[in-house]
């Protein structure tokens, strides 16, 4: 298995079809898996992804407290197969037919790749920024070469480098500096390079924003401290659990992932998905 | 000089996190990051619970060793140079005191042996500016974000 595409999504099942439907439509040359792990509770996120195969893999929270992005993503990645993973939000749309070729055959050892990653509105239009000069031509943009972040909305690492750096720190309980302190984990952590691409472009769709600003905060207060005991020895950046062992990928333990479908998808065919419901 | 003036940690936009040597605080909204041993954590502490400076200069005295006059010279020129980054800002007097903030400054242990006052060092470090200050998924306002181009 040459790749896994990993993914947790939480009740955004609309922006979820159309982002598996932008995956399926690619015909790479080399097998690939694509692991949803669903966070949310919304019943029409597991009837998306039965339009496609996937496996599909629903965390169970058993105090019903918000989500744990951290938690709900090292779920699909414990369940990947593939060499190299990619690593993407549920929000973000591959633009070219080649995408996922592309985040696999420009990974090179010893970095991890980056994809050029734009806002767009509901209709998958650019947007430019509210304090642009209306004219259009100020995009919104996440990630890119010229705005060189460290976040997976779009990008693709080494399994190996995945598990060596215990993938997302668990001990963010919610949305918001997980995936800055996961980008020091693999750079200052494990010394891998970030490459940036813009030959590679997601586009990131609109959506309501997370308004728990004590959760926000707390997520700060925890990014500080990870930084702060890192740089000074006392800590390392690296996730809370540690790296994982390399071995055969573990069946998660938060319940049986369901198995949607043909997971793997052969060389050069991926499947034609049923048409999604509107 | 600020002798009665209290001051107060310039939240929510500087958070600061106390560590057992060490005081790290984050201007959030420069992505600035700073770190204070010594006498430096001991003043930040003091300001954050409310401490005039007089208060302050007590407390060092207590815990280190030098001239009461050097430490008060010293203690408002760092804070000179916390009001130039923005981390402290002046309390409004006719505002209500927050519970927290009790201008109590720990006593310290009496059987640590005291040790010799330095002039408290503000250490600034930018690399990771563009991390702190990067939050994207939420600024978002109110009327919504991105808004699509005419």
């Amino acid at each position: 298995m040459k790749c896994s595409i990993c993914l947790a999504t939480y009740n955004k099942p609309g922006h979820l079809a159309r982002v598996l439907e932008s995956i399926f439509r690619q015909h790479p040359p080399f097998a690939f898996e694509v692991i949803v792990s669903d966070d949310g509770g919304d019943p029409e996120t597991p009837r998306v992804c039965r339009q496609y195969p996937v496996v599909y893999h629903s965390m169970q929270r058993v105090d019903g407290r918000y989500r744990n992005p951290a938690r709900a993503r090292n779920a699909s990645y414990r369940l990947a197969r593939g060499e190299v993973v990619i690593c993407q939000s549920d929000d973000v749309v591959h633009t070219r037919p080649d995408t996922i070729e592309r985040l696999v055959g420009d990974l090179e050892p010893g970095a991890f790749l980056i994809a050029t990653v734009i806002n767009t509105d509901e209709d998958g239009q650019p947007c430019c920024a509210p304090d642009g000069d209306g004219c259009g031509d100020k995009l919104t943009v996440y990630t890119s070469p010229a705005q060189p972040r460290p976040l997976f909305f779009l990008g693709s690492l080494w399994r190996s480098d995945l598990y060596a750096a215990g993938g997302n720190d668990e001990e963010f309980e919610g949305p918001c500096r997980e995936d800055v302190w996961f980008g020091l984990c693999l750079t200052k952590g494990l010394g891998l390079a970030p490459r940036y691409s813009d030959r590679i472009v997601g586009h990131h769709l609109r959506h309501p924003h997370c308004t728990d600003h004590a959760a926000i905060q707390e997520s700060q207060r925890l990014f500080i401290r990870k930084v702060a005991n890192a740089r000074t020895g006392r800590g390392l950046y690296q996730a809370s659990g540690g790296p994982w062992p390399w071995n055969e990928p573990e069946t998660a333990t938060t319940g049986t992932p369901e198995t949607i479908g043909h997971p793997a998808i052969p060389a050069g065919g991926s499947q034609t998905p049923r048409s999604v419901p509107q | 000089m600020h002798n009665q003036t209290r001051f107060k940690i310039n939240s929510p936009a500087v958070m600061l996190e106390k560590f057992d040597d060490e005081v790290v605080m984050v201007n959030l909204a420069s992505g600035t990051y700073y770190s204070l041993g010594k006498s430096g954590a001991v003043i930040c502490t003091a300001i954050a619970s409310g401490a005039t400076t007089t208060t302050i200069t007590d407390a060092l005295s207590r815990q280190f060793q030098g001239s009461p006059e050097a430490m008060e010279q010293a203690v408002s020129g760092f804070i000179d140079e916390l009001l130039r980054e923005q981390i402290v800002v002046p309390v409004d007097p006719s505002a209500p005191e927050e519970p927290e903030a009790n201008g109590s400054v720990p006593a310290g242990d009496s059987q640590v042996v005291r040790r010799i006052f330095e002039v408290p060092v503000l250490e600034k470090y930018t690399d990771m500016q563009e991390l702190f200050l990067l939050d994207p998924v939420h600024e978002v306002g109110d009327s919504g974000w991105p808004q699509r181009k005419a």
